[in-house]
């Protein structure tokens, strides 16, 4: 069950905190939905959805009329609320009357009254998990630092989310560690590679490697791919220092 | 030995928008060998981490920085000189 939070005239900044349980998580997301509806310019009301048990559900909304917003998405299965809980990214619709997305929504929104919504994604271990929604009866009402505004508190929100491990499946936490492991085994690899080749000691390659990113600007595991892959071809060469790069991904 | 104050890590860990456990992720991702409960006790400073697992979480750090737009500000401790 949602909780209608009132609205705040202060604008406190920013919210940040470990919780513990639904309880704890439940009440810093009202505490956002109130800070983002006294603070993002434009917003009349605002709302977070969550995933919980393969369901969204709206924890906070400012009003009746949010709450009806969210459940006519649920319903419909469309919006920018579902948009952003499932694809990971923020949606933004300026003006509802010229919206061709989300055609079984977007005439049950109009009714209610609103004309523009920005929902920004929610998440926890870098898994979509719901939307801070904001919504406005007046067309084109955010700007762009309304917008930045918006997806501060969504990051925000997603610390929470994360510290609080919320609603990430089993698979969803195996598949992560899965690419985890499969990162891990491609810079061990490279090490091996680094080792072999240039004969430092078993401690060292590791720190070859950090080099070799820090230097040529890629991240590690794009330098250990390169590493790795040219240990397969035939008189390939190490390191940022040599002049032909055999396997440049710039 | 760690540069500079312990709690050093967990404030750059802050500033780059990480929570514990992603830092875990990326730090283990990059060949980290401690447990998620060792790193939190590094970033509180209860527990020193090795040279290698300093710079370990100091380029899990850094690269997150990276994805954000910036440089490296996390300082090393080995710089490959073998010093």
């Amino acid at each position: 069950m949602a909780t209608v939070v009132p609205e705040m005239s202060a604008s406190p900044w920013p919210v940040t905190a470990v919780p513990a349980d639904d309880d704890v998580v439940d009440g810093t997301l009202r505490l956002v939905v109130a800070l983002a509806r006294a603070t993002v310019s434009g917003a009349d009301g605002v709302s977070v959805s969550l995933r919980r048990h393969g369901k969204l559900s709206t924890v906070a909304a400012t009003d009746q009329t949010i709450l009806d917003m969210d459940a006519t998405q649920y319903e419909t299965g469309e919006g920018p609320c579902i948009d952003a809980s499932v694809k990971g990214r923020w949606f933004h619709t300026s003006s509802l009357v010229t919206e061709s997305r989300w055609p079984a929504f977007t005439p049950r929104a109009q009714a209610l009254g609103i004309k523009a919504i920005l929902s920004s994604p929610l998440h926890a271990w870098r898994q979509p998990v719901g939307a801070l929604n904001i919504y406005a009866r007046s067309a084109s009402a955010f700007s762009s630092d309304a917008r930045q505004l918006a997806a501060t508190f969504a990051a925000e929100a997603s610390v929470i989310l994360t510290d609080a491990g919320v609603d990430v499946s089993d698979q969803a936490r195996s598949d992560q560690f899965q690419e985890a492991l499969q990162v891990r085994q491609t810079i061990a690899q490279a090490q091996g590679v680094i080792m072999e080749r240039e004969g430092v000691a078993a401690e060292n390659p590791y720190t070859v490697l950090r080099i070799y990113s820090q230097q040529s600007g890629r991240s590690l595991l794009s330098r250990a791919h390169e590493v790795a892959d040219s240990s397969r071809r035939p008189q390939s060469r190490l390191g940022p220092g040599h002049q032909q790069d055999p396997h440049p991904r710039d | 030995m760690t540069k500079g104050r312990p709690d050093i890590l967990d404030r750059f860990r802050r500033d780059a928008d990480l929570t514990r456990g992603e830092l875990w992720l990326r730090y283990f991702e990059l060949g980290g060998m401690s447990t998620a409960l060792q790193l939190e006790a590094f970033l509180y400073g209860a527990l020193r981490p090795s040279t290698h697992d300093h710079d370990v979480i100091a380029h899990a750090l850094n690269e997150r920085f990276t994805e954000l737009g910036g440089n490296h500000p996390v300082p090393y401790l080995e710089d490959g000189s073998g010093n």
